[in-house]
This record gives structure tokens, C-alpha cells and sequence, in this order.
């Protein structure tokens, strides 16, 4: 799957979680919680959405990595390319 | 239209689920009422035919003001044949008091169900919808579940960006309605416990391991289960106190303080929360989060929560002392658990710590009986594995 695709992935699902948040001006690099404002709950609901649509699985360990935009992006990439 | 909580005053009936002539039977989903605190699904409490629907779509009516007529059939043989029509039984009582408490003693612990013939939508779309005379039903929703968004009613330009899904300005008063009340009549009293979250997080940390994403807990799930748990042995901070006397809750439905982004706070309760098991209590906690946002709260969890947990989560301030919710008597409050140092054994090693602390009804309860509650809260949770 194209880095594009993912990306456009990623949109639509955070889209769905806080769909009043205006991707376009989100910071890639801030802490995306707190950029958006969700929760745990909703985390670990975003969690689930992207290892359905991605057909991968994200651990729980790695959740700790993923706290930005940009770095849940490439993660995403990665995985998907494994 | 009855009352979701002591800062009700009115609510708008932003759609009908059924028409004359349905069948209804208890607990069953009939409205959807647009309240300060966002689209409740309004549950009946009776069973019977609808007879007449006397508010229609779109109208706001106090609180009190009766809605629509059921006919529950409850007229002997005898006196059904001398008397014409039969008369029917209002939803919501002029004076609610006897509704109130039907609505009150006859908890909903039925799941909802989706795609009941509910149209699904979030509170601002149905707003939208409601400005603009559009039926709901007619309308094709864009979100996961294909439930209708705010985007979906407004061409993308008009949209106006940022807007919180719920009527904020109404939420804010009504909020300060009961706060002021609560600061003016409640004799609070505070008290504080550190407690050591590390066995607990590590318990968890096990469980999570190897389970997929879906079927992980969070911490909060385990917390909101142990304060549920613990109130189980103090009936004194559980309950209502009305009219100059203090009454137990028989059951424990456990308010949880959800924030609004944008603003705002919304304190669902979880039905029987004690009784519930941890995989439970999280898939409970998921729905609610999820509700807020999206609309389909009903009726019972807005109006029958005994006691509240304000649970700051992961990324909020280390204390919180709250303000008792009226006419309960007591708010337990979890700040945001850090890795601190912590003695044991006469040696210094890290730990995750999380302040609880307690803020309770001096007219009910005194500080050693929030103390005992407080101590047993932490030993339930030094124990995660029998949760």
C-alpha cells in the first residue's frame, strides 16, 4: 500500500473519532492527543480501526511510540511494508 | 418530559420513534430528546399502546409538561365497559413525581440497540437538521456507521469549522445551575490518599500483552471497577439526599465524568457498576465515550447515577477535588498516575502513584467513614487480579 494511501487512511479515521478537528491544521509533530484532544478510550479506539483497515496488528508496547502524527504515520508505513 | 438530572429544566424532542397506535413495552427507546447535555434517547416506562402524541418534532417543552399518551390497558373489565374511551396514562406527569419515580426504580440494563429504526446521527447534525426543517431520515449518513455527521448537512464552505457537537452556552448553564447549588447547600468535606498503581499497571501490562488491540483494558477501566467495587462496603456515600433526609441507593450506578472537547462535561452513569467484570466494565467505558460523542445516551444513565467518578485519565492534572454532583453525597476524584519514588521495605524504588481522594456530604458521612473507603480502595486495587 502507497505511503498516500495510508496517509489518506489515517485522515478518515481520525476524521471519524473527532470529526470537528480540522486535519489540515494539525501539527504533524505535536503530541496528537493533545492536539486533538482524545482520550484513552478514543486511542485505543483509533488503534482498532487502523489494524482493521491496515490488516495489521499494533502491540501494546508500541503504543508509547506513536504519539504524534507523523511519527503514527511512518510507523503505519513501516508496518504495512513489513 | 421527564428529567435527566437535577439541572434539566427543559428539552426539545428532536424526533419521535414511534407513532399512534405502536406497541411499546418498558425501557423501550420512543424519542430522541436534544438536551444541554446532547440527544438522549428518551427510554418509556411503561408498556402499552401509544395513544396520542401531544409534542411534536422540534418542539421545546418544560420539564413536567406531558408528551404523549400511552395506553397501558390498566382499566378492569367492569369499568372499561361503562366508560367510554379508556383514559390514558401521560409519559411524563404534569407533576412528574410518580414518572420520576418509575423512571428511578426501573433501571435500563438492556444494551441499545443499533439500528433499532433509529436514524443515527450526531447531536450537531441533528441541530443542523432541526434549523433547517430537514428530515433526518431522508438524509444518508457519511460516518463509520453510517450515522449522519454536521458535514453531512451543510456544503463543506458553510460548515462552520470547530463547532462543538453539542449546544456548549446551554451545557455551561446548566452546569453552573448545579454546581451553585451543590457549593450553596452541600457541606463538603476532602480527604486524600496516595495510592501505588505499580502492581496494578503491571497486572495490566501482563493481561495486554498478547491480546489484540480490541480486547486490551486501560488502567481507567480497571480504576472506575475498584471504586465501584469499594463502594460496596460504604452504602454512606452512595446515594440521595432529598428533602431534608439521607436514602441508600440500593445499587451502585456509577457516574463517570466524561469532558466535551470544546468544552463541557457530560457524567453518565454505569448501571450496576459493581457487578460488572473488568473486559465489562472497559467495553462499557468504550460505548459511553463513544455515546457522548455521537448521540444515543439514554435516558436511565443520565438520570439514575448514584455517586460519580471524575478519573483525570492519563494526560490531566495530578489532583482532583470535586464538587458533589446533587442530590448525591459524594464525587471521587483519581488525578493522572505518575512514576514517583516510593517507599517499601525501608527502601526507595519507583512507583506509578495516583492521588485519590474523596469529596463527601458532611451531612451524611464524616471523615472516618471517607477514610475507611478510601484505605479499602487501595487494597482492592494492591489485588488487580481478582477484579
Amino acid at each position: 500500500m502507497k505511503a498516500q494511501e495510508i496517509r489518506e487512511i489515517l485522515k478518515q479515521e481520525l476524521g471519524a473519532i473527532a470529526p470537528e478537528v480540522d486535519l489540515d491544521t494539525l501539527d504533524g509533530e505535536e503530541d496528537l492527543r493533545d492536539e486533538m484532544d482524545i482520550d484513552s478510550m478514543d486511542f485505543l479506539r483509533l488503534t482498532v480501526a487502523l489494524g482493521k483497515r491496515l490488516n495489521t496488528q499494533i502491540p501494546d508496547e508500541d503504543q508509547g511510540r506513536i504519539t504524534t502524527f507523523d511519527s503514527l504515520l511512518s510507523y503505519l508505513i513501516k508496518r504495512s511494508g513489513e | 418530559m421527564p428529567s435527566f438530572g437535577a439541572d434539566m429544566q427543559d428539552g426539545t424532542l428532536s424526533q419521535w420513534l414511534v407513532s399512534t397506535g405502536d406497541r411499546v413495552a418498558r425501557n423501550d427507546v420512543i424519542a430522541i430528546i436534544e438536551t444541554q447535555k446532547g440527544a438522549i434517547d428518551l427510554e418509556v416506562f411503561t408498556s402499552g399502546i401509544v395513544s396520542k402524541l401531544l409534542v411534536a418534532a422540534g418542539e421545546r417543552v418544560a420539564v413536567g409538561t406531558p408528551i404523549a399518551l400511552i395506553d397501558d390497558g390498566v382499566i378492569t373489565d367492569s369499568v372499561a365497559t361503562e366508560e367510554p374511551p379508556r383514559p390514558a396514562v401521560p409519559v411524563a406527569q404534569p407533576i412528574p413525581e410518580s414518572a420520576t419515580q418509575a423512571c428511578l426504580t426501573r433501571p435500563s440494563i438492556v444494551p441499545p440497540a443499533p439500528g433499532q429504526g433509529r436514524v443515527r446521527a450526531t447531536p450537531l447534525a441533528r441541530r443542523l437538521a432541526a434549523e433547517q426543517a430537514v428530515d433526518l431520515s431522508a438524509i444518508k449518513g457519511s460516518g463509520p456507521a453510517g450515522e449522519i455527521l454536521a458535514r453531512d448537512m451543510l456544503p463543506a464552505a458553510t460548515a462552520p469549522a470547530g463547532t462543538p457537537p453539542m449546544d456548549i452556552p446551554a451545557m455551561r448553564h446548566a452546569i453552573s445551575a448545579a454546581m451553585s447549588r451543590s457549593k450553596r447547600e452541600i457541606p463538603h468535606y476532602y480527604l486524600e490518599q496516595t495510592i501505588n498503581l505499580q502492581r496494578a499497571a503491571n497486572w495490566l501490562a501482563e493481561y495486554n500483552q498478547d491480546k489484540a488491540p480490541e480486547d486490551r483494558l486501560v488502567l481507567n477501566a480497571l480504576l472506575h471497577l475498584a471504586v465501584a467495587r469499594a463502594l460496596q462496603k460504604s452504602p454512606e456515600l452512595n446515594g440521595f439526599y432529598q428533602q431534608g433526609q439521607f436514602v441508600a441507593a440500593e445499587e451502585i450506578h456509577l457516574g463517570t465524568a466524561i469532558a466535551i472537547r470544546g468544552g463541557g462535561l457530560i457524567t453518565p452513569a454505569i448501571i450496576n457498576a459493581d457487578q460488572l467484570d473488568l473486559d465489562e466494565m472497559m467495553k462499557q467505558l468504550l460505548d459511553l465515550s463513544y455515546r457522548v460523542r455521537n448521540g444515543g445516551l439514554r435516558s436511565s444513565e443520565m438520570s439514575l447515577g448514584s455517586v460519580t467518578l471524575s478519573s483525570m485519565g492519563d494526560r490531566g492534572a495530578e489532583k482532583v477535588f470535586g464538587v458533589i454532583y446533587p442530590p448525591q453525597v459524594a464525587i471521587i476524584g483519581l488525578g493522572t498516575p505518575e512514576l514517583r519514588p516510593w517507599v517499601n521495605d525501608g527502601k526507595i524504588e519507583p512507583g506509578l502513584l495516583v492521588s485519590a481522594t474523596l469529596a463527601a456530604d458532611h451531612r451524611v458521612s464524616d471523615g472516618r467513614q471517607g477514610a475507611r473507603f478510601l484505605n479499602h480502595l487501595n487494597k482492592i486495587l494492591q489485588k488487580p487480579e481478582r477484579l
